[in-house]
């Protein structure tokens, strides 16, 4: 997976430029990511660190999408990772299992009073023959 | 005290992981206390040899599982290409056969070819949906499915004699099926060597191939597999394709096991399939599996069936405690998840 990111890197950091209208502040998960703001700011190696971490959220597909565009020294480089960070966080957002608003807790209770239905239904089933 | 710490981890660790299989393991040895009968060589064997052709179909949807969907036509397709196989190794002696006009038993392999032929055409059609129209597997494989029922209750009822189940079949279909080894007085079934073949050639593919890596890869992001340069399109079809010739081989051997095809035949294997890929660790989360994992699933998962059957258990419970261990087995992929997360 992360030899993936690097190649996809390198042609997203080419389109950096747009990254001026990319908007980190909107995405919580970029804000998250160190050197984020720097990046906003125009330090094109910062901004390509920002870039990398937040993508690294959405499963390191363009790691370093910023990271490449950064040694250009163009400032908005690191904000043309922001912008395909945007995107695989929002296809990120696609899987299954992150739709599911529970915590591990609850989870464990919901597995044990499975478990406890079962225990439960196979009882019944072999007293009740 | 950082070791006491690390063994808890790990123990909690080994329990997150094979919780599952844990539970059911205790399930299948509070049977054998009930009726210590179950544990005999001839038991383990009947069980091994329902879950093979099961097992087969459960390795291709397994697949489908690893890359994020799923597939719910598999039964129906297995149904389809087994009655086609079963009308094509009817006894040339049986007055009410599908094609009176065939005189001499057809090769072995022409049905078995025939079977593939046929699963991979719907598996193509679902892959296709899939790869090329961006489709969710679940609808795919769902309109897939009801086309399939369609077609084999055509080809069923369009018999001289009407929808009548296709049986009957020559004496060298039902030995390269239903025989096995003789190692003394113990008979080990052809079916669980195909099954155990099945496995080990998927094993390769899974773990030693470009085409299972990318389909790794895929599962555990599209995106990033088609920005390294991964052919989407052209890996979810191959995918597919092992998958149709999976269902092939599963309904030609299905076919033999059950002795007599009908309509009916293939209903809900797909669950089972599904269900012991689950059991056996193939997230549905995408991108991970294995295939120890998905046969160990489907074998528990028959086990626990056969032993419910020993013990009498009202078949209308079983299917309760079946769906029960289903939605065990999604949440503590869920559980499982969420810790990683």
């Amino acid at each position: 997976m992360s030899g993936a990111g690097r190649v996809g890197a390198g042609r997203q950091g080419e389109r950096g430029p747009q990254g001026e209208r990319g908007e980190a502040e909107k995405t919580p998960e970029l804000l998250d990511a160190p050197g984020g703001a720097q990046g906003v700011d125009g330090e094109a190696e910062q901004g390509a660190e920002a870039a990398g971490g937040a993508v690294e959220l959405s499963g390191g597909a363009g790691a370093e999408s910023g990271g490449e565009a950064g040694p250009d020294g163009d400032a908005a480089a690191g904000g043309g990772g922001l912008k395909g960070a945007e995107k695989r966080i929002v296809h990120m957002k696609e899987n299954l299992y992150d739709r599911i608003p529970v915590s591990v807790g609850t989870m464990d209770k919901v597995i044990v009073a499975l478990i406890v239905l079962i225990a439960l239904f196979v009882a019944v089933g072999i007293i009740r023959k | 005290m950082a070791d006491a710490r690390f063994d808890t981890q790990k123990l909690k660790d080994f329990f997150l992981n094979y919780s599952l299989y844990i539970i059911l393991g205790l399930m299948i040895v509070v049977v054998i206390i009930i009726n210590p009968a179950f544990l005999s060589v001839s038991n383990f064997i009947n069980i091994l040899r329902q879950a093979s052709t099961r097992g087969i179909l459960a390795l291709g949807v397994a697949g489908m599982i690893v890359l994020a969907g799923t597939d719910l036509s598999a039964g129906r397709i297995l149904g389809c290409s087994a009655a086609m196989t079963a009308s094509l190794v009817q006894s040339v002696t049986y007055a009410s056969r599908m094609y009176p006009g065939m005189e001499k038993d057809l090769p072995v392999v022409v049905p078995l070819a025939a079977s593939i032929a046929i699963a991979v055409i719907f598996c193509l059609i679902n892959g296709f949906g899939v790869a090329k129209l961006h489709l969710h597997a679940f609808i795919v494989s769902l309109g897939t499915q009801l086309i399939a029922f369609g077609v084999i209750c055509i080809y069923i009822d369009s018999q001289k004699n009407g929808a009548q189940a296709l049986s009957t079949f020559n004496g060298k279909f039902l030995n390269v099926v239903n025989g096995g080894f003789q190692i003394g007085s113990f008979t080990l079934p052809y079916l669980i060597i195909y099954f155990l073949i099945a496995a080990v050639c998927m094993w390769i593919v899974w773990n030693k191939t470009a085409l299972g890596k990318n389909m790794f890869a895929m599962g555990g992001n599209m995106e990033a597999a088609a920005v390294s340069g991964v052919n989407i399109t052209k890996n979810i079809m191959l995918i597919y394709l092992v998958a149709g010739v999976l269902y092939g081989i599963a309904a030609f051997l299905e076919a033999g096991r059950i002795g007599s095809v009908n309509t009916g035949t293939g209903l809900n294997y797909d669950l089972d399939a599904i269900s012991g890929c689950v059991i056996g660790g193939v997230s549905f989360s995408g991108g991970v599996g294995t295939i120890p994992g998905a046969c160990l699933g489907v074998i528990i998962l028959q086990a626990i069936t056969y032993s419910l059957t020993f013990l009498s258990v009202n078949p209308y419970l079983q299917f309760i405690i079946k769906g029960l261990i289903i939605i065990l087995a999604v949440s503590i992929d869920v559980r499982k998840y969420l810790a990683k997360k």
